[in-house]
């Protein structure tokens, strides 16, 4: 008997990705796209749209999708300011909840989803990367015992995504209790990227707790970001329990900022060893003649071969990348294996929260410009 | 540390080039010393430097680690709204590597490198002023 899943929002959020991985797990059937009854035209449209495309009905009414008997989990992708409410009701209904990142708009919300889920005892995961190959050979270098007891773990998540202008260089004045996340046209950055680092932080150290942070934010690239406020870029120093020390820097940082799709870079270090994952260091590069924005040095008649130091040997531009990498099972795939197997998900609501808990406190910190304990 | 000037000038010689726009954020992490004696001070001339690239003036810096830890990384904030974290952390007994991502408006500039020690030479880091700074954030944690 398949799980029977509800796909909560449409189109133009990741659940374009999720109702997919949810779609192409032979444990799953999903049964109807749903929303809020009163979300407004566009998203209607657009969640119309996305059940078109997995071909299944648009329930408009979400309580009359939860009131399915054969919906046994919910995933649920909304604007982040909606997402604490709806998936509290998808909780009270008794589904398990497979939730977009960042979990909610206010913690408020997010730790009564918690509370919840806990004692109705549904089982839960949160969309991040910790799946990847690169979270993936992380947690493998610390397990492995060669780095020793992990002291700091330096994150980069730079996305190379929008086209970056010229913006005026200025301290960015910092809202500290920001409610709005994502519209159509622009997204707070910090709050949607450095979501995964710190998730993968309190999985690579086995949850330890965060105790204080210390944040900047900026507006460096992305005009739709400046005429909303909000950032585009965030600089975060956490202190984990136990002495760990963790550092992130997330944001969009144009298209042209990274040969793929941007740099995700994490380094490690230990009490006996350090270690540096790329994602991207596992890629493919062509270097050949036809390639137009390759360019080789102008030929010197005198050296026709280039031969010799004094003739132009500098090539430029630069070589092709592309990036393939063999399949891994889904995210998705991994919340159902946590379902049939009856264990907890890697990273949960409860991890969810926690790790909320810590970019309120960045804004909190960038406002202010101290450092800000939990 | 003669790396350090070298690195400052070669880098330099790329952002003024212009290619990746005005830098805004740079990550340095700095594995160059085997002294935990020299953690401040690496850790201080790599501030040094990026304020030299960044073309500003450091407003604040927050130190996590310390000597005893084997690191010192730095969150550094300018005054025209620019960020670096800045790591200088012990080779322990593996040979020396620098990681470097430059975030230019434009672009990004990435270097890893892997020095000799012959490549390091001339003495210890010098310092210079952030290392009070530096010692004075990891004593009051703020």
């Amino acid at each position: 008997m398949p799980y029977g899943v509800l796909i909560v929002t449409g189109g133009m959020t990741h659940q374009e990705n999720y109702a997919l991985g949810f779609q192409q797990d032979s444990r799953c059937r999903v049964l109807a796209v749903t929303d809020e009854a009163e979300v407004d035209e566009r998203r209607a449209r657009l969640n119309q749209k996305l059940a078109d495309q997995l071909k299944v009905p648009y329930v408009r009414d979400l309580g009359e999708a939860l009131a399915r008997p054969d919906a046994q989990v919910v995933s649920i992708c909304t604007e982040h300011h909606r997402q604490g409410r709806v998936s509290i009701r998808c909780a009270e209904a008794g589904k398990h909840l497979y939730v977009d990142k960042p979990l909610a708009g206010n913690l408020e919300e997010a730790r009564r989803l918690e509370e919840i889920v806990k004692r109705r005892q549904l089982k839960t995961q949160m969309f991040t990367q910790v799946w990847t190959a690169a979270s993936q050979r992380a947690r493998r270098l610390v397990a492995g015992g060669r780095l020793g007891d992990l002291r700091a773990i330096h994150c980069d998540l730079l996305f190379a995504k929008g086209y970056a202008k010229d913006l005026p260089l200025a301290q960015r004045h910092e809202n500290p209790r920001p409610d709005l996340f994502l519209v159509p046209d622009a997204k707070r950055e910090m709050f949607n990227i450095a979501v995964y680092s710190l998730a993968l932080a309190r999985w690579l150290t086995g949850r330890r707790a965060f105790q204080s942070v210390r944040a900047v934010t900026g507006n460096y690239f992305l005009e739709e970001n400046r005429r909303r406020d909000f950032e585009d870029f965030g600089a975060m120093a956490v202190n984990l329990a136990g002495g760990v020390a963790l550092t992130v820097s997330a944001g969009r940082t144009g298209w042209r900022s990274h040969g793929a799709g941007g740099h995700i870079r994490t380094k490690l270090f230990g009490t006996k060893g350090s270690a540096f994952v790329d994602a991207y260091a596992g890629r493919g590069e062509i270097c050949a003649d036809g390639q137009p924005q390759w360019q080789s040095p102008p030929v010197n008649p005198e050296d026709p071969m280039a031969f010799w130091a004094s003739s132009d040997q500098r090539k430029t531009g630069g070589p092709e990348w592309f990036t393939a990498a063999a399949p891994l099972p889904s995210d998705q795939s991994r919340f159902i294996d946590s379902l049939e197997k009856g264990r907890e998900a890697e990273v949960t609501i409860a991890d969810g929260v926690r790790v909320l808990e810590v970019l309120f406190a960045a804004y909190r910190s960038a406002a202010a410009g101290r450092l800000v304990k939990l | 540390m003669k790396y350090l000037a070298w690195l400052e000038e070669t880098i330099g010689a790329k952002l003024r080039a212009g290619g990746i726009g005005k830098p805004v954020f740079v990550r340095a992490n700095l594995q160059l010393v085997a002294d935990h004696g020299q953690l401040i001070a690496l850790a201080a001339s790599a501030v040094e430097l990026v304020a030299k690239w960044m073309g500003w003036t450091v407003r604040g810096v927050y130190a996590q680690g310390g000597p005893r830890q084997g690191f010192v990384s730095v969150l550094v904030e300018f005054t025209a709204g620019q960020s670096a974290l800045v790591a200088a952390e012990l080779t322990q007994s593996a040979p020396p590597e620098v990681q470097l991502l430059i975030v230019g408006q434009h672009g990004t500039l990435r270097f890893d490198d892997y020095p000799e020690p012959l490549q390091l030479g001339g003495g210890a880091p010098s310092g210079g002023e952030w290392a009070a700074r530096i010692e004075a954030s990891l004593q009051s944690g703020e």
